[in-house]
């Protein structure tokens, strides 16, 4: 009796996995979810077989016995089975939303070059916040207590990692540049070698024994601690400072890789509620530091792909931008001892003596923004996408201050154009290529400058040119969110179909 | 009518206010006096036995509310097919987004290679200057047979034309 009820349970999971198999079958937007589903079917696949192999061996003893023995060795696996699953069904059921779609790919991109293989899951929850959670450890977890090949199994899939952001969220697309933060959790995390330390740990590890005598005679001072409460808080201390090393360094590799959008973006998530500066009875100061710490230090980053020679309004917008962010952040400090402080600053440089090397190509160039930010802004204004670099439309950052003389040149010059181009009217040569998709960064940091330096709302009166809160501003906020979205699914097709253009003209039906 | 030169010209003139955008293959869309478009990812399909009875305009607050009753939003990959079957009618909308300036109009209509098999895009072919946004394709299939319809081909055709002063 108790062999059948078991089988039910691991039948009706599976049945329940196979629905969702047939669900998702066609979608390309959910790797990571389609993992977890695959490491879900090796467990409920293990679990039934282990039942059926009991249910074997007991078969001919009598049924009091059997029924008894049956339980001592299944009846643990089923109880983790359904304490386990929930979580990670209720997940697979629950997929990300239409609105968030447009930036899964490009971080998903990102974080499979920063961490080869990893996919990722977004997943709306009813927080609002976002954080990282690991699938393959809760799951491994599990597969040990099962066989060694079920832990093999799940460790040869590829690593998923979920990204929890707010339902409520979903459709701040400019917001949606903070999960940045997040992917370069995913970065310094890395294995620097197999199975070796990545470049996170290795880095703070090093500050941290550079001045381990000095944490000891921190800890000492003014107190006697036995040994082993010397080695408690210690390891103590080592966690909060690594804590707080990792959010310092995910805040500046985020910037690096997303661009300034991604301070514009844990600005304003974060400074409606988070604390400017933390101590050591406020909730959440053994993992995070204030806010106002923070956003100090990733200003500098921002206002490096600011640095240029530049002064169209676009650029002036952008600065002023930057400079009324670090006018808002308040003279608060964290209530942390000298030599954490210490430890932290010295990782943080230690590291960034490493980061062009470590991320390479993957970082949002200076440059590639410099180029492309005036076009991005002029299209914007017209009312255009910016979703592709169009390379032979003229530019806007030329100077607009002409002389009549050169007016006149380049209406001259105009004239002999179209005539050529008219004589030439069946013969015109089209660039090769025309275009290509506009970078989702440049759309990105292009689009919160403009909206944030207010060009975006008709009414551009200084009282809401920063502080959009009226009702109509609003409602323009929730239209330019869902223009960006578009423009960068636009730049998502264009680049998933350059590839497939010839594919796609041979299953068209040709003219004539 | 512009011609393909004055079309190319302007959408590469920033201050044309002209742009089509993207165009995955500039050398095959731009015809000598057209664009092709290419078919986008989002469908409206109408379900079948809803029950309801009429669509009146007289009664427009009941068709909002029965809308939702009526019809279903899908969402195809690029590159995938969608099944348009005989006598079914589906809302779809073009791959690349139009912006107009004001002078000039344009008008969308379906390739003939597609209109010789039985579909029909019955689209309100006149688009107004100072229009910006995708164009919506209704699609009808009055042949005998499904058609298979791929996210990205090229499906319709849109011819511009400037427009007189006002």
């Amino acid at each position: 009796m108790i062999f059948e009820r078991a089988l039910f349970r691991t039948e009706a999971l599976r049945h329940e996995l196979e629905r969702l198999d047939r669900t998702y079958a066609e979608r390309e937007d959910v790797p990571g979810t389609k993992v977890i589903m695959r490491a879900l079917r090796l467990i409920v696949g293990e679990t039934e077989r282990e039942i059926i192999n009991e249910g074997r061996r007991l078969a001919g003893r009598q049924n009091a016995v059997r029924d008894t023995d049956f339980q001592r060795a299944v009846g643990a696996h089923i109880s983790t089975l359904e304490r386990l699953l929930p979580e990670h069904l209720s997940r697979a059921r629950r997929t990300h939303g239409r609105d968030i779609e447009a930036i899964i790919g490009p971080f998903s991109r990102l974080a499979d070059v920063l961490s080869p293989g990893r996919e990722l899951v977004f997943d709306p929850v009813d927080r609002y916040e976002i954080v990282l959670s690991s699938v393959r450890r809760s799951l491994q977890r599990y597969a040990n207590s099962f066989s060694d090949e079920l832990h093999a199994a799940i460790g040869h899939l590829p690593h998923v990692t979920v990204v929890l952001y707010p339902l409520l969220a979903e459709r701040e697309t400019l917001q949606h540049a903070v999960i940045g933060h997040e992917v370069a959790h995913v970065a310094l995390a890395e294995p620097l070698e197999a199975d070796g330390p990545s470049i996170g740990s290795l880095v703070f590890t090093q500050a941290f024994a550079e001045d381990v005598a000095e944490v000891r005679r921190h800890l000492t001072t003014g107190q006697a601690l036995s040994s082993r409460e010397l080695r408690a808080e210690e390891i103590k201390l080592r966690d909060r400072s690594q804590a707080w090393f990792w959010e310092f360094a995910c805040d500046q590799v985020g910037v690096r890789l997303v661009g300034p959008a991604m301070l514009l973006a844990l600005h304003e998530f974060a400074a409606v509620r988070n604390r400017w500066s933390q101590e050591p009875t406020f909730p959440g100061y053994e993992t995070h530091p204030g806010l106002a710490w923070r956003l100090r230090r990733l200003v500098p980053e921002a206002r490096r792909f600011l640095d240029v020679p530049r002064n169209t309004a676009p650029w002036r917008h952008a600065r002023r931008v930057i400079d009324q962010i670090e006018d808002t952040i308040p003279n608060e400090h964290d209530k942390i001892s000298d030599v954490e402080r210490q430890i932290i600053e010295r990782s943080l440089q230690l590291l960034d003596e490493r980061l062009d090397d470590h991320l390479g190509g993957n970082q949002f160039l200076v440059g590639e923004f410099e180029r492309l930010y005036d076009v991005a802004w002029d299209k914007l204004a017209s009312g255009i996408p910016p979703a592709e670099e169009v390379f032979s439309r003229t530019r806007p950052d030329v100077t607009w201050r002409r002389t009549r003389a050169t007016a006149r040149k380049r209406q001259t010059r105009r004239r002999r154009v179209d005539r050529r181009l008219r004589d030439q009217r069946d013969d015109i040569a089209l660039p090769d290529p025309w275009s290509q998709p506009m970078d989702w960064r440049v759309i990105v940091n292009s689009a919160y400058f403009f909206w944030l330096s207010g060009a975006a709302l008709e009414r551009k009166s200084p009282e809401v040119a920063h502080m959009p809160i009226d009702a109509r501003a609003l409602k323009r906020r929730a239209a330019f969110n869902e223009h960006v979205r578009g423009t960068l699914e636009l730049s998502e097709i264009q680049l998933r179909l350059q590839d497939v253009k010839e594919q796609l003209d041979e299953m068209n039906f040709p003219e004539g | 009518m512009l011609s393909r030169a004055e079309i190319v010209r302007r959408l590469q003139d920033q201050r044309s206010g002209l742009a089509i955008t993207p165009l995955i293959d500039a050398a095959k869309q731009l015809g000598e006096a057209s664009v092709d478009l290419r078919l986008g990812p989002d469908f409206i399909v109408t379900r079948q036995a809803t029950g309801l009875a009429t669509f009146d305009p007289a009664r427009v607050d009941e068709i909002i509310d029965r809308l939702r009753d009526y019809q279903d939003y899908v969402r195809r990959p690029v590159g995938s097919a969608f099944y348009l079957h005989p006598g079914e009618f589906a809302i779809a909308r073009t791959l690349e987004y139009l912006t107009l300036p004001t002078g000039t109009s344009a008008e969308v209509v379906g390739r003939s290679s597609w209109g010789r098999l039985g579909l029909v895009i019955a689209t309100a072919p006149l688009i107004q200057p100072r229009f910006s946004g995708t164009i919506t394709l209704e699609l009808a299939n009055l042949g005998t047979v499904p058609m298979v319809l791929y996210v990205g081909v090229r499906i319709a055709q849109a011819t511009l034309y400037d427009v007189g002063a006002q």
